[in-house]
């Protein structure tokens, strides 16, 4: 695994550190089969080199026995929380409610699947010199076709050469968040949850972390899924579309401006005015493409102004499950002391 | 009545057992209660404590309020029991009561069982006092996590003034009180029990009572199995209150998020200092005590026994993000202590009391305590028990 730092940092051996509280949070859907190795793993790795941390696991709606494999590891690994979301909600929202309820001083998003849990201490280690955060990229897009490969490049270059989104490129979903970083990031209530987009537009302190997960990132899951959230993105980021369509909609007016002059001045000084079908279709033609880009780009937006001003909850907590770790028959035995 | 002193029995050698008619194991709130309230029936009664001083473990160990009612938003009747106790609890206690500071209840917006507005027509409808906030309490909090900040009405008592007052109170009941004492080897008599008690500095004394009210909370467990009975299930919770300093704003005031896993922060009054629990990190362990499992049968539980770390600094972590004055905690101190509940009230705030005499012998009577204002239930307890006893021994003498 390569890792290409913005800023050197070595990584911390021994002591553990007793400074930073850090939680970490991971979406689990569907993942029944490996969820209690992952998460055993990534306690181990936490529990020796933290002394206060938390591990938030968010339920999205599995439908297999993911629930109940983390479940039984609350008696055994203390410092484990589990939300229990009330549907599917999907990645996003999934992610959004674990920032919401993690409390530590650095909060990491992980993907158990696909990220390197064992490099967490270093991405704490480079969020905690400042108030900023880590973004985990994918310069290499691991397991991705041509064809999306292609695509991102031609997204990326609009978003940034056209729309004037900032954003930063490749991201896997790996985040690691400062307190400031991720106080503010909650203060952006919408809907959406686009890291990429909204941390460059907090400003504060922000680094990258290239890295190759060990697959296929799920956000990328398929074309159609990635032009969704292309489209999202853009919607989110910036109020590009809507400004060209706008400009566009002033010159089609104008030309048209300008033909009705055309028309009246034909009909002044001309006679037998019996062609002109061309110009007709044309411009009618012309105007209806204006008509329905227009309508398409306001009816995003429209949608995106309704969902915000309904102010509904982007995802419902169900439960919460914490740990509860049993004492244990062995350490029992110290305070018994037989009597009968 | 004084009995007569009967001859020694072979298992104590070193004299004649004195006899008495009630002894009560557990000097805490409930156990200087119930031997007081036994005086009513019983001339001798004795409490034995394994601490040097009354109230020392539970009764001491808790975040000291005077419930009026504001905690059960989800259980009226228990609500409307402490709006009724509360100003008994008051007149009955007045001088071991604090009520020189703003308590403010707030609800939360994400995770909250209860809305503001369903907060708002709970209160109306059991007739607790309620009124926003004034602006600049409200500004302490975060708006996008707190959704309305009430002024409310709630005390806390003085848990050393309430141990001075049983103090009093055994006293002028001339209640014995044993201190540094546990009592060990609990078995059937003739009219009664047999206990022995064991002193801190190795005396050991049996004596005979008539009847024995087990007032022991998280070690109830642990008299059952001095007497060889089965134990009562039970649910232990190893459990951490932080005491902190507070910052200027908050010397005079208490504040408690409802209403599922948040905070709460009150004046502590024997410390001078804030006690500070939360739902989610005061309960540090848990464990089922019943037949058929291992328990406890050993000296009597004390937190110390179990190496637990401090959790205050996820409390603060947390609640500072609801109350950002929270930052500034200082903590000082933390109280452990085993928190018992009855397994079947677990999963609701109803928090009876346990008045339970032993199947076999009805004379070993295991009482708990749930809350403090539960002690309103007990006269009628005591009084029953006693009269059914005698109306059994009369219809024995005719």
């Amino acid at each position: 695994m390569t890792s290409l730092t913005d800023s050197q940092i070595p990584a911390r051996s021994g002591a553990r550190n007793s400074s930073t509280f850090v939680s970490v949070v991971a979406v689990l859907r569907d993942v029944a089969a490996d969820v209690q190795a992952k998460v055993r793993q990534l306690w181990e790795i936490l529990h020796r080199e933290y002394d206060n941390f938390e591990i938030v696991l968010v339920d999205d709606g599995s439908r297999d026995r993911t629930l109940e494999q983390v479940k039984a590891l609350l008696p055994t690994h203390d410092c484990l929380r589990i939300l229990t979301l009330s549907r599917a909600f999907g990645r996003e929202p999934a992610v959004a409610a674990g920032l919401d309820a993690a409390i530590g001083d650095v909060v990491v998003v992980v993907d158990l699947d696909t990220d390197p849990i064992d490099s967490i201490p270093e991405l704490v280690a480079m969020c905690c010199n400042g108030s900023g955060s880590v973004v985990g990229t994918d310069p290499t897009r691991t397991g991705e076709s041509a064809v999306q490969r292609i695509g991102a490049t031609v997204f990326y270059w609009l978003a940034q050469r056209l729309a004037g989104i900032d954003m930063i490129r490749h991201t896997t979903g790996l985040v690691a968040l400062s307190r400031p970083a991720l106080g503010a990031l909650l203060r952006i209530r919408e809907q959406a949850y686009h890291p990429q987009v909204f941390l460059p537009y907090i400003g504060l302190e922000l680094k990258t972390w290239a890295y190759r997960p060990t697959g296929r990132i799920k956000a990328n899951r398929g074309l159609f899924h990635s032009l969704d959230r292309a489209i999202d993105i853009v919607v989110t980021g910036s109020l590009w579309p809507l400004r060209i369509v706008s400009w566009a909609s002033v010159l089609a007016a104008l030309v048209n401006a300008i033909y009705l002059i055309y028309v009246v001045l034909i009909a002044l000084f001309k006679s037998h005015v019996a062609e002109g079908w061309t110009t007709t279709s044309l411009q009618n033609g012309a105007m209806f493409f204006m008509l329905f880009v227009v309508l398409a780009v306001l009816g995003e937006y429209v949608g995106r102004v309704l969902t915000e001003s309904r102010r509904r909850p982007t995802f419902v907590v169900r439960d919460e499950y914490n740990s509860s770790v049993v004492v244990q028959a062995e350490q029992r035995r110290n305070v018994v002391n037989e009597s009968r | 009545m004084i009995r007569q002193p009967e001859p020694a029995q072979s298992s104590d050698r070193t004299q004649a057992p004195r006899t008495v008619d009630v002894v009560v194991v557990g000097g805490g709130f409930f156990g200087c209660q119930v031997a007081a309230l036994a005086r009513k029936y019983a001339d001798k009664v004795v409490v034995v404590e394994a601490a040097d001083r009354l109230l020392t473990r539970a009764s001491y160990h808790n975040q000291a309020r005077v419930h009026n009612g504001y905690h059960y938003p989800r259980s009226i009747l228990t609500a409307l029991r402490s709006r009724v106790n509360f100003p008994k609890f008051c007149a009955d206690f007045g001088d071991c009561v604090v009520s020189d500071f703003d308590k403010y209840y707030a609800v939360a917006r994400e995770q909250s069982k209860v809305t503001a507005s369903q907060f708002a027509t709970f209160c109306q409808r059991i007739g607790a006092p309620l009124e926003p906030a004034a602006d600049q309490v409200t500004r302490w909090f975060d708006p996008d996590r707190i959704e309305m900040v009430w002024k409310t009405r709630e005390y806390a008592f003085d848990s050393l003034k309430l141990a001075e007052r049983m103090n009093q109170l055994l006293a002028e009941h001339q209640v014995q009180v044993q201190l540094s004492t546990v009592a060990k080897h609990i078995e059937p008599d003739a009219d009664g029990v047999r206990v022995q008690l064991h002193h801190a500095l190795g005396a050991v004394e049996t004596i005979r009572a008539r009847w024995l009210f087990n007032c022991t909370y998280s070690s109830l467990n642990f008299v059952l199995a001095a007497a060889g009975r089965p134990p009562i299930p039970l649910k232990h919770e190893i459990t951490e209150m932080a005491l902190v300093a507070v910052p200027t704003e908050l010397h005079k005031v208490g504040v408690t998020v409802m209403c599922g896993p948040f905070f709460s922060i009150m004046p502590f009054p024997p410390r001078g200092l804030h006690s500070f629990s939360h739902v989610r990190y005061t309960p540090r362990a848990a464990w089922l005590e019943r037949d058929g499992l291992p328990y406890h049968t050993g000296l009597p539980l004390q937190v110390a026994d179990f190496k637990v770390r401090s959790a205050f600094v996820l409390m603060q972590r947390d609640a500072a993000r609801y109350l950002p004055l929270l930052r500034q905690l200082e903590h000082v101190d933390s109280l452990w202590e085993l928190k018992t509940v009855l397994p079947q009230s677990e999963g609701n705030d109803s928090r009876p009391i346990l008045f339970r005499p032993d199947g076999l012998w009805p004379r070993l009577v295991s009482v708990m305590g749930g809350k403090i204002d539960n002690i309103y239930d007990l006269p009628r307890e005591i009084a029953d028990l006693f009269a059914d006893h005698r109306r059994h021994s009369d219809d024995l003498a005719h």
